[in-house]
């Protein structure tokens, strides 16, 4: 299943993206940061590829930042563009 | 070929009885009669444990087989080695806020399935038993995990006291005895 990732810059800000996607109805789900992607500790929101356009848009409604968007599976992500609405 | 009867008996009896019974048929073949499929399958993880070939059947309304073949040393050997437990008694991981708490609880879970190295057996008690019944994603994880071959065993009392007996949807039901038996036989992780 091809999926998206979106990094962020705090654990609270991650936590509260997971609680609206749930509200919404978006079947999205925090992991724990893939060490590919940094050594740090860290939660990122994983997301089917399918609500990519939706969920960013509902970040960016309720000002949820985001750091970074990845695409990819399990411990293989590849950084890419967040250019939808 | 010895048979045990533990029809009518409640749990752990059958267990206790099986575990008698395979300490003394040095070699044979074991029969275990039970009337319900929890004590089937806690037969039949003492077998699998402790390295026998155990095959399990229901012939009959309120009868259950448990046929075990006798333990080659290769089998019983492999059991022993580099295995471990994962035990799980809270929906948190460490102590803290809760919401996050169970946020590390699903990550830990999550990345448990991206090791190279499984756990033999997880097992949930306390309130751990809510990652085997009420948390959808760690019942994902837990479900996959169980596909890779690792046992998902929920404590059957504390099922029962937190009222979710009906809703376990991952592993199986086991009892203190098989608990207290898989923690000090494998070396054991606590998140």
């Amino acid at each position: 299943m091809s999926q998206v990732l979106y990094t962020f810059s705090s654990s609270h800000t991650a936590m509260e993206a997971e609680l609206l996607c749930e509200e919404m109805g978006h079947p999205c789900r925090l992991i724990p940061l893939p060490s590919m992607i940094s050594a740090g500790c860290g939660l990122a929101l994983l997301c089917p590829a399918a609500s990519r356009g939706a969920v960013a848009g509902l970040l960016r409604q309720h000002q949820l930042e985001t750091e970074g968007l990845y695409a990819g599976a399990g411990k293989v992500w590849e950084e890419m563009r967040d250019d939808l609405p | 070929m010895n048979t045990i009867d533990a029809r009518s008996l409640s749990c752990p009896q059958p267990v206790i009885l099986t575990k008698k019974a395979l300490a003394e048929a040095m070699g044979e073949e074991l029969l275990v009669l039970v009337d319900n499929e929890t004590a089937a399958w806690n037969v039949k993880n003492l077998g699998d444990r402790l390295g026998y070939s155990v095959v399990m059947s229901n012939p009959e309304k309120g009868t259950y087989q448990v046929r075990f073949a006798p333990a080659t040393d290769t089998q019983a050997a492999s059991k022993q080695e580099g295995g471990y437990v994962v035990a799980l008694s809270a929906e948190e991981m460490g102590t803290g806020d809760t919401a996050f708490g169970r946020k590390l609880m699903e990550g830990f879970i999550y990345a448990l399935n991206e090791q190279d190295s499984l756990p033999e057996y997880i097992l949930c008690y306390n309130r751990g038993v809510a990652l085997t019944t009420e948390n959808d994603k760690t019942i994902q994880d837990l479900k996959a995990l169980e596909d890779k071959g690792v046992q998902v065993l929920s404590c059957g009392l504390c099922l029962e006291y937190y009222g979710l007996k009906e809703r376990l949807v991952v592993g199986q039901v086991t009892n203190m005895y098989r608990i207290c038996e898989l923690m000090t036989t494998y070396p054991t992780t606590r998140p």
